[in-house]
């Protein structure tokens, strides 16, 4: 490995973007790796898309800079970078046919039609459109579009591939099938991609590193594995999968676990970086497919909660039980469920302190709920 | 229970009740239509082959006979004078039409591509002169470039000239400044309209392609503002070749225009017939001009 500053493709130091009153982007600090699938995931007016435009160069940072491959570009504009863009509704020039769409960024390196036939039909190849070429963007599907966007994208062998929402317009099957293509794509081109979705499950399939992003703040920047089983903050592990949680009080801390009351158990979270002294409310975080419902084995956490309700999934049952104000759900899969339990009846939740989470009670207020 | 062969005949039973429907609603569409059909015939097509019957009499004495002959025709084909100033009239309309893009599209780009606040303020101000009368508009350039007028004043007030210059009226030069003040709101609101219409994604994946401004300008702007181009074009084209009024209050002897000796057959001439032959002429040369920018502009469906 080479020194760790040409390691990185892509740096955005200090960056804040105001528009007006309107703070779009606040404060943030990125390391996008060479090579790497990138996204930045947030709900709608989080601050993703205007990052991405400010990497691209189709908007100025209020202050802060942006460095590509170690140069800063802050002050270059977009069409001096080596990085470009798939917009979210593909922007294929209409009055061009596929073919001179792909053509028009080899022609504004300077390449005559001639020199750039054979890269045009291989980037034509790659994406697998072949033989369209003549047409003209309302001549083919949405699917196709997104496909020629990507081929114009990468003819010019950009340092980095942004990708705005490029899925958003279409419909789920083909949603599903151009994440793959994608994927494949990316790996056979090795280009760093950095990718702007609201859609987790796009996001934790298809991504190396994940920023989950709110009101302009960067929340936490990890693997997906880290931003789903070790979510930073309520609202990481609100937005990203379902998450139950439950309120109560500090009993007592060590280096490795907090003990909390909850109702009249006690349960251990593993400790993480914010602080908590005993009397302190918090909330205690499970994922409901962590939760074992009446576990064989004894767990650390145990709690006696009354079922809810039951709702069929088809591959799973969800089981909602409650104590108090607390609301604590476990998803179990159809065989373990004997459906002996009817509502109102006690049902012992189990689950590990390695799965358990702690947040001060303060983040209460960030979480999001879709039910609401 | 169903077999899917059953579901399919069903589905394809059911296939052709539709397209009945459709027919249906179709000659609805049709009936509605009849006002207009009704309209169209009373205010154009029947003046039109009025006009064009009129155009096949002739005139003898002062009485216009029912012989159907082409003396007219023939005789605009005969008679240089006519299709001389037929020809410069095409001259003088393409000038004007020119000019008033060269005027309208850098100031429709201006407003609708470059402006953030305001352009509904400023678009008005530039249809605003549509709603003054053309006479007065017009007479208002005469009071401007007369001996006594504004222009003069203006070149005398500052020592430019000494005595007043009589080279800004009544020439083909008048016509052509006064035509091309008339043509620019109709060929500033389709420009300004194709202008807008460009989405704005289309600038920035171009910029961030690899274009600067100009390309931009070149390769986006420029063809996909054409629609915008061929309209105003047209309009203004049109609307210059007919007139007859701007050239006989500003025109002089020398501005004289086609339109002006179609006007003069039905009044000073009084010969109906070679007036409506003219005039039959200048309206099927309107007419292929429009055939033709609608070939054109209906391209426009594969780029939106």
């Amino acid at each position: 490995m080479s020194d760790l500053s040409t390691d990185i493709a892509i740096e955005l130091i200090n960056v804040n973007k105001n528009f007006q009153d309107f703070i779009a982007v606040n404060n943030v600090n990125l390391q996008i790796r060479q090579g790497e699938f990138f996204s930045m995931l947030g709900p709608s007016g989080c601050g993703k898309t205007t990052t991405l435009r400010m990497i691209a160069g189709l908007e100025t940072p209020s202050s802060g800079k942006i460095l590509l491959e170690g140069k800063n570009v802050t002050s270059i504009p977009a069409y001096r970078r080596n990085v470009n863009t798939v917009f979210q509704d593909y922007a294929i020039f209409p009055h061009m046919t596929l073919y001179d769409n792909i053509y028009f960024p080899l022609k504004m390196k300077g390449l005559s039609r001639k020199d750039a036939n054979s890269k045009i039909l291989k980037m034509l190849r790659i994406v697998s459109m072949e033989g369209l070429e003549k047409r003209f963007s309302s001549q083919i599907s949405g699917g196709q579009r997104q496909r020629i966007a990507l081929a114009r994208a990468l003819v010019n062998e950009p340092k980095a591939l942004l990708l705005d929402e490029p899925l958003g317009a279409l419909d789920f099957k083909l949603r599903v099938a151009m994440q793959t293509v994608l994927k494949e794509i990316q790996s056979n081109v090795g280009i760093t991609f950095v990718y702007v979705t609201h859609d987790q499950t796009e996001a934790i399939t298809m991504s190396d590193r994940i920023a989950v992003m709110r009101d302009g703040i960067a929340h936490q920047i990890g693997s997906p594995d880290e931003i789903y089983n070790k979510p930073k903050t309520a609202f990481v592990a609100s937005f990203i999968g379902e998450m139950n949680f439950l309120e109560g009080k500090v009993i007592s801390v060590n280096d490795k676990e907090v003990k909390v009351k909850l109702d009249e158990y006690e349960v251990y979270c593993e400790r993480n970086d914010n602080k908590y002294s005993s009397g302190d409310e918090v909330l205690v975080c499970v994922r409901p497919e962590k939760v074992l419902t009446n576990p064989i084995k004894k767990q650390i956490n145990e709690v006696k909660y009354k079922l809810v309700r039951v709702v069929f999934r088809g591959d799973v049952y969800e089981i909602t039980t409650k104590l108090n104000g607390n609301e604590l759900k476990s998803v179990v899969s159809a065989v373990e469920w004997g459906k002996t339990h009817l509502p109102g009846e006690d049902i012992t939740m189990g689950w590990d302190i390695t799965n358990s989470i702690i947040y001060p009670i303060e983040m209460k207020k960030n979480i999001i709920s879709y039910g609401e | 229970m169903e077999t899917t062969e059953a579901l399919d005949k069903k589905i394809n039973k059911k296939a052709p009740v539709k397209k009945v429907q459709k027919e249906k609603t179709k000659l609805g569409t049709l009936l509605l239509g009849v006002p207009v059909i009704l309209w169209l015939l009373m205010i154009v097509i029947i003046p039109v082959i009025l006009m064009l019957i009129m155009s096949f009499k002739i005139k003898s004495g002062y009485e216009i006979t029912n012989i159907f002959t082409f003396q007219n025709y023939l005789s605009f084909f005969k008679n240089s004078t006519y299709w001389r100033i037929l020809l410069k009239s095409f001259r003088m309309a393409f000038i004007v039409s020119f000019t008033a893009i060269i005027v309208s599209y850098p100031l429709a780009f201006f407003i609708s591509r470059v402006l953030k606040k305001g352009r509904s303020f400023l678009f008005m101000l530039i249809i605003i002169p549509l709603w003054v009368s053309y006479l007065v508009r017009i007479i208002a350039w005469r009071t401007i470039l007369g001996n006594n007028g504004l222009l003069n004043n203006l070149l005398m007030g500052l020592h430019i000239t000494k005595q007043p210059l009589s080279i800004f009226l009544y020439n083909n030069f008048s016509v052509i400044l006064t035509l091309t003040y008339i043509a620019i709101p109709f060929v500033f609101i389709p420009l300004y309209t194709a202008l807008e219409k460009i989405p704005n994604n289309l600038v920035e994946a171009a910029r961030d392609l690899g274009a600067n401004d100009f390309h931009v300008f070149k390769s986006i702007i420029l063809p996909l503002s054409a629609p915008g181009f061929i309209t105003g074009f047209m309009l203004s084209f049109i609307l210059a070749l007919g007139d007859y009024i701007i050239p006989q209050q500003l025109g002089g002897k020398t501005g004289l225009m086609f339109g002006n000796i179609v006007w003069s057959q039905f009044g000073f001439a009084s010969n109906w017939p070679l007036g409506s032959a003219l005039g039959f002429i200048l309206f099927t040369i309107a007419a292929v001009i429009l055939a033709i920018t609608q070939k054109f502009s209906g391209e426009e469906g594969i780029y939106m």
